[in-house]
C-alpha cells in the first residue's frame, strides 16, 4: 500500500508549498490536485488548510470538492489526513464567527471555539505544545512522548465519539490533537511544521 | 503547556552582486543605519538546526508585496528549504496580498502601516484567512510627558494613536497575534521595554510578540518572566552578539522558561 500516489488538495486557499516539500523530503510522490476529478485514481489524500471554516466550505462547495471528497473518503475509503482546518472541516458543523455552517461531516462532531469551550488562556492558541496519547496508533512509531508540535488556531474539534481521539493537548482546556477514524485522520497542529517529531508522524501516515 | 518562542526576525532586502539580485538580510538600530549581514536562506537554515521555533522575513522595499514578483518567488524557494513556522511581512496593503504570501509559503501575515490608514483590512483579512494568520506589527516611541505613541512607516511618521488603545483595537478586528517593537531601543542592546511589555500583556487577550533592544540571554529571561510575554523577537542579538540560539536556550531553560522540547 506504500507506493500509493499522494494527492495533496489545492483549494487555493493557504500555503500548500511546506506541506508538499515536507512530502517530498520524505521521499514520497505527491501531486498537488486542484480539480475533484483528480482524486478518482487510488491515491492518498492530504487536505490542508488555514482559514475561516465557512469560507473554506464555501469554496469546497462552490468547486465541487463537497461531494468529491465524501464520496472517495466515505464510500471509497481513501485514506484521508486532514491538517489543522483540513481537519476542522471533517467534522459536522463549525461555528467559526458565531455562525453555524455545515462540514464535510465524515466524523460526528462539532468545531467549536476554545473560549467558548471555556479557555482563559491567549487565543489563538500559537506556538508549541505537547500530545497526550491516549490511544495506541500506528502513526505514534518512534515518537517520543515528550515531542512538541507547532499549533495555530482559535477552534478545537469536538468528536461526539470521545474513542476516536488518539491523542490530546492542553491549553488550559483539553481538546483533541490527533483524531482517528477508520481511514480517516485529523492532526489539529501542522506536522509540516513541526521538526523532526512532526516529520515522524507525516512519514508514519504515509507508511500506512 | 504553550512554550514560550524565541522568533528570529529578517529585514529582507534584495542586494545586487555582480549584476545578480541576492536574497540578503539587514539589522537596523533605532529603524535606521541599515547593515548587510549575509544571505538569507543559510542563515535561516542555521536558525532551523538550532531550534528557533518561527521566523519573521519582513521586506523592506518600498512596494506593495502582491506586485512584488521577485520577493515572491523567492518566499516560494525559502519555503521550499525551511520547514518551520513562518511570518511574512512588508508592503502588506490589501488581502491580494494575504493570498500572495500565503500561497508563496507565508503561514501568517504581517501588516503594520497599512493597518493605521485602513484598519477594516485587519477584519477583513482575519474573516476571510482566520484570525490565526492575522499579525499586526506595532511601532512605538516615548514622548514627552511619557506618551507612548505608535509610529508607522517604519517609524518616519508619527500616527498620534496611542500604543495601548490602538492594540485594543487590533484585537477587538480580529488581529490573532501582535508584534510590540520600542523603536528608541531596536539595535540597542540596552534591554526590552519590560514596563510596556507588562502593561500590555495584563490587558491583552491575544499572543505578544515583543521585541526591541535584546543584547543578553538575560533581556529574554527578563522578558518572559516579568514582561510575561509569550514571544520575543530579535535580530540584531542573533547577528551582532556572537550569541547562538542553541546557548540562549540553554541559559532561558536554566532560568525555568518553558521551551518547546524535541
Amino acid at each position: 500500500m506504500t507506493n500509493q500516489k499522494i494527492k495533496i488538495i489545492d483549494t487555493g486557499l493557504g500555503n500548500i508549498s511546506s506541506i508538499s516539500k515536507c512530502i517530498q523530503f520524505l521521499n514520497f510522490e505527491y501531486e498537488i490536485v486542484n480539480n475533484p476529478s483528480l482524486i478518482e485514481e487510488d491515491c492518498k489524500i492530504i487536505f490542508p488548510g488555514v482559514g475561516s471554516f465557512s469560507h473554506a466550505m464555501k469554496v469546497l462547495n462552490s468547486k465541487g470538492w463537497t461531494q468529491s471528497l465524501q464520496y472517495q473518503v466515505l464510500e471509497k475509503k481513501k485514506m484521508f489526513l486532514g491538517i489543522c482546518l483540513g481537519m476542522q472541516l471533517i467534522a459536522t458543523n463549525g461555528y467559526e464567527n458565531n455562525i453555524k455552517c455545515k462540514g464535510l461531516n465524515f466524523i460526528n462532531s462539532e468545531v467549536v471555539s476554545l473560549k467558548k469551550l471555556g479557555c482563559k488562556l491567549k487565543v489563538p492558541h500559537t506556538g508549541w505544545n505537547g500530545i497526550n496519547i491516549k490511544n495506541k496508533n500506528q502513526i505514534f512509531n518512534d515518537i517520543s512522548h515528550v515531542s512538541d508540535f507547532y499549533f495555530n488556531h482559535s477552534y478545537a474539534f469536538i468528536p461526539g465519539d470521545k474513542d476516536l481521539i488518539l491523542s490530546t493537548t492542553i491549553h488550559e482546556i483539553e481538546f483533541a490533537s490527533i483524531i482517528n477514524f477508520k481511514n480517516i485522520y485529523g492532526m489539529q497542529f501542522h506536522p509540516e511544521k513541526s521538526s523532526e517529531a512532526g516529520k515522524r508522524l507525516l512519514k508514519n501516515f504515509l507508511s500506512l | 503547556m504553550l512554550k514560550k518562542r524565541i522568533i528570529p526576525k529578517f529585514l529582507f532586502q534584495f542586494q545586487n552582486i555582480n549584476e545578480h539580485l541576492l536574497p540578503t538580510f539587514v539589522i537596523s538600530r533605532n529603524f535606521s543605519k541599515l547593515k548587510t549581514i549575509g544571505s538569507i536562506i543559510p542563515q535561516a537554515k542555521i536558525y532551523e538546526a538550532q531550534l528557533a521555533d518561527e521566523l519573521m522575513i519582513l521586506n523592506i522595499a518600498d512596494v506593495t508585496c502582491s506586485a512584488d514578483i521577485k520577493f515572491l518567488s523567492f518566499l516560494k524557494k525559502f519555503s521550499e528549504q525551511i520547514f518551520m513556522p513562518l511570518t511574512v511581512g512588508g508592503g502588506v496593503k490589501s488581502l491580494e496580498c494575504y493570498e500572495k504570501l500565503l500561497n508563496n509559503g507565508a503561514d501568517k501575515v504581517f501588516i503594520n502601516s497599512e493597518a493605521i490608514s485602513n484598519p477594516n483590512l485587519i477584519k477583513l483579512a482575519s474573516e476571510k484567512f482566520g484570525s490565526q494568520c492575522v499579525v499586526v506589527g506595532i511601532d512605538f516611541k516615548k514622548l514627552e510627558n511619557d506618551r507612548l505613541v505608535v509610529f508607522s512607516k517604519g517609524g518616519k511618521t508619527n500616527t498620534k494613536l496611542n500604543l495601548f488603545e490602538w492594540i485594543k483595537k487590533c484585537e477587538d478586528l480580529g488581529a490573532g497575534e501582535i508584534v510590540v517593537t520600542d523603536i528608541e531601543r531596536d539595535g540597542t542592546n540596552s534591554g526590552l521595554n519590560i514596563e510596556v511589555a507588562k502593561k500590555i500583556s495584563d490587558f491583552l487577550n491575544i499572543p505578544l510578540i515583543f521585541a526591541g533592544g535584546c543584547g543578553l540571554a538575560s533581556h529574554f529571561v527578563d522578558g518572559f518572566k516579568n514582561g510575561n510575554v509569550d514571544a520575543i523577537s530579535a535580530a540584531n542579538f542573533f547577528s551582532k552578539r556572537d550569541q547562538n540560539i542553541f546557548e540562549l536556550r540553554a541559559q532561558l531553560l536554566n532560568s525555568g522558561i518553558n521551551l518547546r522540547q524535541v
